[in-house]
């Protein structure tokens, strides 16, 4: 019994002692350092006029000097809170607010609130929970805006939890000091190759090299790294040029798949507006400000274009919206070569709260947002929404944890391939400040398989082995191709500026047209799934060459590299047509031919002394007799097409040389490992040619 | 193919009995070189056996019990495809032995893999001596081998009604209703198996296999512990608890039973790939790999553990190693190597910059 009162009272000592005194700044308090008090106090009397003008990073500046001196004083501990609370290091806010607390219970009547938000960025959600209903036990019920707030605090603590408890399988990995630095790095673009980055910094090469007074921090300028085509290493990121940057902010709000049109916003610009600049030669040029369907009066931040260009997503905060920002989408107009009217993606998408940073992906089907109002596991969340057949976007889906965290995350790209992901966050293990990271995602776990095996038959010494049934894995990958390369000329191999044309062979439509880098002859064409392309290549003095790329529904992402060397119109030149398609095992052209064939037919028009060679070619699968007489009357039915559309016979001749010219040997065709390979190389040698007999 | 009774307890039986009856109506002479075949035959000199039956069958083509015993003798002898032909003519003769000839003619072609004209040849043997269980057994397993599962079901039936106590025709039915997917009857019959012998250690472990197909994992457990406890070298029983253990998430009471089971049999290829797997379940992504360069060093075209070893290289980040082994296992016909493979176009991205 003694024993246990000594106890008690020990606890209750010990308890005495731990409960801090508030200290305010009192000299009387300080009688033995008056000096270091007076210094103490003018840090302290300086924050205040700072945090009175909302410039927390100043005010914090001076704050932690009184701090240094005295940390125990309640309502420094709160201010200082604060200030964190407005940086990029959120979480260091709880520790001041429960000090804050622990010092003077009544130090802010919102002090529980700002301990729940405290507990809320740290992730722990229960505690974040539980001080958020303290606060609203005290809250006036008439307080209504205050209780939505809270109730929605509450509801994105129960979101995280549930989120965290099922965490996305990624790798989170830094970009590297090529492209991070102590200061702020945020806001990635990158291309749907992922051959160049393109994001905000706000480092001390800005041009002008001045700070904002707002925040302190250096004006934004945009910054671009390219990946070394060597080692897929990102390469020292450059200051974007004095085309784009100004001494203002500047920053980038969006880049075509191709990496070719630069969307950039300039908050200092017609309340926030979205200027686009194009790339040339190597340089993006001067950005010129989009239409007012799209740049208007209002504030407009973020901009997204789709793969074919037809389609601009984008930020606005114009009237009539859902509350805040929303998201937007303007069509191409092609008579006017302009953007039409803007049209809100609708209730599905937006909400009353903010919705912002949007991103189309390449695949045309998939966008990514960032939005406060749908559940998230705090302020801004990036969601995923996908688009139906009809057009119609679906119900946006929390991309997880931990892409998505307590605090703001805005601004989320997504490679072509859909398995990378970039993205800015503050982490201890950066660079310093925001840095970029890439996330890389594994998808669902790749499900180990065993081997077993039983005495199925009593009668037999040898087991029986059981039969494995491979699990299935759902691997929710984008449907999609990238052809990229160089275009050149084939005897001198200079780089060409030519133009490419992208036809939807089922329906014989143009699907869009872009042209190669005049300085490097680069291209980049992005392809969603579940059609059959044509893709022809023409520049002025040269034969066309043609591409096919076959994309089933869900095929997956694939990225061929293709240079193509145009030819002059020669004797000898030999053409492969890749668009001519013939029903299985006949000779009877089919309609989604035309395109080529009208392509032929224009080439044999313009060059009217031209006779060539239609050729017909087959793989190395069936009987070769049999082959021969296909790839003979296939190549007839290509001249007699021809000699209808009004081409002289006298100019052609057809020949089928059945599986004697592959492309591909068989024996390099069963050397290949996988059954896609010697497929796509069955396919390579199925073809249709033509070749300049004389000109 | 090895069977768990040697044939030779099933050869001399009818060897014996022939060599003493039904030589009194055929050709003295051939009767004199057919008893020297058998002298020679239990002497072991199986050349010998089968000069003395082929003279003994050139005086009499038709001499049945010298047909049907040169070809037991040339099975013995390894020359299975003279045997088959001797018993196919010793069957055709339709005489008294005509139900063993066809017996061991669908003896020796499961030997030989050949299932289907197995059927046929046990088929034959009960049609002759329908009242014979074990014909209708054979028959079963032939059929069974050949995939035919509802045809092996209706034959070990048959055995069973011939021999309500056959116990290696309930495990067996058990097992061929496994196959169809019928795991409550398959538990039902592997349990009568039991009842029938309750020393019929397989039968508990194949019972536990299905218990744990129907995520009975600790019924599972419990029958594989019965079958370890009547064989303590069962092998095949560790790898299987190891794997009950494994799907019910006590990895490392499954680590242990492949530990035993390799200690059991070092050169057991499954129970390496298996612990792999349960190492990869368990993040421990470097102990997968070696185990998984085992499991191929001890099988080279064992395609799964190709498969397993690309998983665990894949999150130790060497995605070159996990595409060259997705590949591999690919090629050997495992489909989600190609699956993988494909996904997300890594493997291109990893050729393409050759990363490790």
């Amino acid at each position: 019994m003694k024993k246990l009162l000594t106890l008690v009272l020990t606890l209750s000592l010990f308890s005495a002692l731990a409960q801090q005194k508030d200290m305010p700044f009192e000299k009387d308090l300080f009688k033995d350092r008056k000096d270091e008090f007076k210094t103490a106090k003018k840090a302290f009397e300086a924050g205040e006029e700072f945090f009175k003008q909302y410039q927390f990073d100043k005010a914090e500046v001076e704050f932690d000097k009184a701090y240094a001196f005295n940390p125990n004083y309640s309502k420094l501990n709160y201010y200082l809170g604060m200030c964190v609370l407005n940086s990029s290091y959120k979480f260091k806010a709880l520790n001041y607010f429960k000090k804050a607390y622990e010092l003077n219970p009544n130090v802010a009547p919102e002090i529980n609130l700002l301990i729940g938000i405290g507990y809320h960025i740290n992730g722990d959600w229960d505690n974040g929970i539980k001080h958020y209903e303290y606060h609203k036990k005290v809250l006036n019920p008439k307080n209504t805006d205050t209780l939505e707030y809270i109730n929605k605090k509450i509801s994105e603590c129960k979101t995280g939890k549930d989120l965290v408890a099922k965490p996305k399988r990624v790798w989170v990995d830094n970009l590297g000091k090529n492209v991070n630095t102590e200061f702020p790095e945020y806001g990635p673009f990158i291309s749907a190759d992922e051959s160049v980055i393109i994001y905000t910094g706000r480092r001390s090469d800005t041009r002008g090299g001045k700070k904002d007074e707002g925040d302190g921090k250096f004006f934004e300028d945009i910054y671009l790294s390219k990946r070394n085509p060597k080692n897929g290493e990102w390469e020292k990121a450059i200051n974007i040029g004095e085309n784009i940057n100004t001494e203002n902010h500047d920053a980038p709000s969006g880049l075509s798949p191709d990496g070719k049109l630069l969307y950039i916003f300039y908050g200092w610009k017609g309340g926030g507006d979205i200027y686009q600049s194009k790339l040339k030669d190597g340089q993006y040029g001067k950005p010129e400000k989009l239409s007012s369907n799209v740049s208007s009066k209002y504030y407009e931040s973020s901009a997204s274009v789709s793969f074919d260009g037809k389609e601009l997503y984008f930020a606005s905060e114009r009237p009539g919206g859902f509350g805040g920002e929303d998201i937007y989408v303007s069509r191409w107009d092609e008579k006017k070569k302009e953007w039409g009217p803007a049209e809100n993606l609708g209730a599905n998408i937006n909400t009353k709260y903010r919705e912002t940073g949007v991103f189309l992906h390449p695949d045309g089907e998939t966008m990514y947002f960032s939005s406060q109002g749908h559940s998230t596991m705090g302020g801004f969340d990036i969601f995923m929404s996908k688009r139906d057949e009809k057009g119609v976007w679906g119900a946006p889906v929390n991309i997880g944890y931990p892409i998505n965290s307590p605090d703001d995350d805005v601004f989320f790209v997504v490679s072509g391939s859909g398995r990378y992901g970039y993205y800015s966050s503050f982490r201890q293990d950066g660079y310093g400040e925001k840095d970029l990271y890439r996330i890389t995602f594994l998808g669902p776990e790749k499900p180990p398989i065993p081997s077993t095996e039983d005495n199925l038959i009593a009668s037999l010494v040898n087991p029986v082995r059981e039969i494995v049934i491979e699990p299935k894995v759902e691997v929710s990958t984008v449907n999609l191709a990238i052809l990229k390369g160089i275009i050149r000329d084939a005897r001198t191999l200079q780089p060409l500026e030519a133009k490419l044309e992208l036809i939807d062979n089922d329906k014989n439509e143009l699907v869009t047209t872009l042209t190669s880098d005049s300085k490097s002859g680069a291209y980049l064409v992005t392809i969603p799934a579940g059609k059959n392309y044509g893709i022809s290549v023409k520049a002025e003095g040269y034969l066309f060459h043609s591409e096919n790329v076959d994309i089933p529904k869900a095929s997956g992402y694939k990225e061929y590299e293709k240079n193509v060397d145009l030819k002059k119109v020669e004797v000898g030149q030999t053409i492969v047509l890749r668009n001519i398609f013939f029903d299985y095992d006949k000779a009877t052209l089919r309609d989604a031919s035309r395109n080529e064939l009208e392509r032929l037919i224009k080439l044999l028009n313009e060059n009217p002394t031209l006779r060539i060679e239609i050729s017909g070619h087959t793989d190395t699968q069936g009987d070769a007799t049999y082959n021969q007489k296909l790839s003979e009357n296939r190549a007839k039915a290509v001249v007699e097409y021809l000699v209808r559309a009004g081409i002289s016979a006298s100019r052609l001749e057809y020949k089928g040389y059945g599986e004697s010219k592959t492309q591909i040997s068989e024996a390099d065709i069963l050397k290949m490992k996988t059954k896609t390979e010697r497929e796509d190389a069955h396919q390579q040698n199925r073809r249709t040619e033509f070749k300049i007999l004389s000109k | 193919m090895k069977r768990i009774f040697h044939l030779a307890v099933f050869l001399i039986a009818p060897f014996a009995l022939s060599a003493q009856t039904d030589t009194s109506q055929v050709n003295p002479e051939a009767q004199q070189k057919y008893n020297e075949g058998v002298a020679a035959y239990e002497s072991k000199k199986l050349d010998e056996a089968i000069s003395r039956f082929t003279e003994a069958l050139a005086l009499d083509p038709k001499f049945e019990k010298a047909l049907l015993n040169r070809g037991n003798a040339y099975y013995e002898a390894k020359k299975t495809d003279k045997a088959i032909a001797d018993y196919n003519t010793c069957g055709q003769l339709n005489g008294p032995s005509a139900d063993n000839a066809w017996y061991m003619k669908g003896t020796a072609e499961m030997d030989l893999g050949q299932y289907e004209e197995a059927v046929k040849s046990f088929t034959n043997a009960a049609n002759k001596k329908n009242g014979e269980a074990k014909y209708h057994y054979n028959l079963g397993v032939a059929q069974f081998q050949a995939g035919n599962y509802d045809d092996a079901i209706g034959s070990f039936s048959n055995a069973i009604r011939l021999k309500p106590d056959y116990a290696f025709a309930y495990n067996d039915r058990a097992s061929a209703k496994k196959k169809k997917g019928d795991l409550d009857g398959a538990i039902k019959d592997y349990e009568s198996a039991i009842q029938s012998n309750p020393q019929l250690t397989f039968a508990y472990n194949n019972l536990g296999s299905v218990k744990r197909q129907k995520g009975d994992f600790t019924g599972a457990i419990q029958e594989y512990n019965n079958a370890i406890r009547l064989k303590k070298d069962y092998y095949i029983a560790y790898n299987n608890r190891g794997m009950a253990k494994m799907d019910a998430g006590k990895f490392e009471e499954a680590i242990a039973d492949f530990n035993e089971a390799i200690k059991l049999k070092a050169d057991y290829a499954f129970a390496y790939n298996n612990r792999a797997a349960c190492y990869i379940k368990m993040q421990k992504y470097k102990e997968a790999v070696a185990d998984c360069d085992k499991a191929i060093q001890l099988d080279a075209a064992y395609g799964v553990a190709y498969l397993n070893r690309g998983i665990a290289k894949e999150m130790l980040r060497d995605l070159a190693g996990a595409c060259s082994d997705w590949e591999n296992a690919a090629a050997m016909g495992v489909e989600s190597g190609e699956t993988y493979y494909n996904i997300y176009g890594v493997c291109s991205e990893v050729e393409k910059y050759n990363q490790k």
